[in-house]
């Protein structure tokens, strides 16, 4: 089947930057589009001061990077804050209410998508779909490790994609539910706060292995062992190694991807994630839509390193497009 | 390096001496803004002189909170680049102090268990210059 493939960048992925005040929001954007990136996606909460209350001023200046530098702007990452206050949660309405106010800010960027962020109700996508057909908003319940495509929670956004249709609402899978090896960034990160490192490198045969993570944690937890091994034992458990063919099954409902990755090797690959069954996964299934590099690394490596996501989106956007315009044995 | 996520204090920050406070500068130790009522708690320590939260102010741009107030600002957000300051009630002569900042943040969309969200207990500090000014 004809796919269309594109790649963009998560501006996440430099946050580190931002932070430092070494980027502004218009430079991730142009270090993304230098890097080969054609989409851009954004969070409100973390690169637009005074969101929700944005002016037509700022919308006109974003649109106008967007011609600057090429891109296209592809997603709004919307946040449900279920617990802003601390002795309830949100009522349905004011959630439905909260997802509005998304659907607006990505209907004015203007984003053709919104990454629904896994705690959302099932329930509050569905009730905001007519509204963000309206917009010309699509939305996508974000399937982010531990839960999987085979999660009831995960079905039921799903099912209501079925019911209202996938022109509106599909899902964003995130490429993190695809970890092959448990990343080094993490194991090394761990081994140097003190994790014990024989309970470590068990722990990752284990996890390589697709051992039981959660009787290994259990077994670590009740052997008495430090604090830093336990959280290290507990990591494991949060990390999935799904069948990237579920791409192929669902590629109708994905309305794009956040391309997670740990640690871009200076060969061009992937550490844990393997890139080359999960792109082969999406021509065989036709995929029309973004591949957003999604830099997850920088966190593992803040206390040794300077974070260098410019270098490492690079490496990613390269490794993608080599695998895209690759000829696929069978295609 | 710490991570950003668990940074109260910015590198190359300095504590402000006034004549009659001080003034602690803080960010949200978090990779997106959150809102002023995701701050459960902070106490400040000042050279081993504890501050409570009821103690403490929060000056955020042009408003000045009391920090026992902030879980009813549920609307407000405070932005990841932006400095916050913590008033104290305190004074300083010295040119350096011991400081301290201690935190609770709800996150308030982790989500662990039937409505209960994460919340992250950081603390961050060191031994930061102090400069005088008049007109903080």
């Amino acid at each position: 089947m004809a796919h269309d493939i594109r790649t963009g960048a998560s501006l996440y992925s430099f946050q580190d930057d931002y932070f430092e005040g070494k980027r502004d929001l218009e430079g991730c954007i142009a270090a993304a589009a230098e890097l080969g990136a054609e989409g851009i996606e954004t969070l409100a909460e973390q690169m637009m001061p005074g969101f929700p209350d944005l002016s037509d001023e700022f919308y006109a200046t974003f649109a106008g990077w967007m011609e600057k530098y090429g891109t296209v702007s592809v997603a709004h990452d919307m946040f449900l804050d279920t617990k802003k206050y601390k002795h309830r949660e949100l009522t349905h309405d004011e959630m439905v209410a909260s997802l509005h106010r998304d659907i607006d800010h990505a209907a004015k960027l203007p984003a053709r998508n919104i990454r629904i962020i896994v705690n959302t109700p099932p329930s509050v996508v569905e009730a905001a779909a007519p509204y963000a057909r309206d917009k010309g908003v699509k939305m996508g319940v974000e399937i982010h490790s531990p839960w999987s495509f085979d999660d009831d929670w995960i079905k039921r956004h799903l099912d209501v994609s079925e019911r209202v249709g996938t022109d509106v609402v599909g899902c964003v899978p995130d490429l993190g539910i695809f970890v092959r090896k448990f990343p080094r960034v993490i194991i090394d990160r761990a081994l140097r706060d003190g994790a014990d490192p024989d309970v470590v490198a068990r722990c990752v045969k284990n996890y390589d292995e697709q051992g039981d993570t959660q009787a290994l944690f259990d077994e670590v937890e009740a052997s008495g062992a430090d604090p830093l091994t336990v959280n290290f034992a507990r990591m494991t458990t949060h990390f999935i190694d799904s069948d990237p063919a579920r791409l192929t099954d669902h590629v109708d409902q994905i309305i794009h991807i956040h391309a997670k990755f740990y640690e871009m090797l200076d060969s061009g690959e992937e550490y844990s994630i393997p890139y080359d069954e999960i792109i082969a996964a999406l021509k065989k299934g036709g995929y029309r839509g973004y591949l957003n590099s999604e830099y997850e690394g920088n966190r593992h490596i803040q206390d040794i390193q300077a974070v260098d996501a410019y270098g490492q989106v690079g490496l990613h956007q390269q490794m993608m497009k080599r695998l895209i315009a690759a000829d696929d044995q069978g295609e | 390096m710490t991570s950003v996520t668990d940074r109260l204090i910015s590198p190359g920050d300095a504590v402000v001496a006034a004549a009659d406070r001080t003034l602690v500068p803080v960010r949200v130790p978090w990779y997106r803004s959150l809102p002023l009522s995701c701050w459960e708690s902070v106490a400040v320590t000042l050279d081993g002189q504890r501050f409570g939260v009821d103690q403490l102010e929060l000056r955020l741009g042009d408003a000045t909170i009391p920090c026992t107030e902030l879980a009813a600002k549920h609307e407000t957000f405070w932005f990841v680049q932006d400095t916050g300051w913590l008033v104290v009630p305190a004074t300083l002569d010295a040119t350096q102090v011991e400081l301290r900042v201690e935190a609770e943040i709800r996150i308030p969309y982790i989500l662990i268990g039937p409505d209960k969200a994460l919340v992250r207990h950081v603390q961050d500090g060191g031994t930061l210059p102090v400069v005088r000014s008049g007109e903080q």
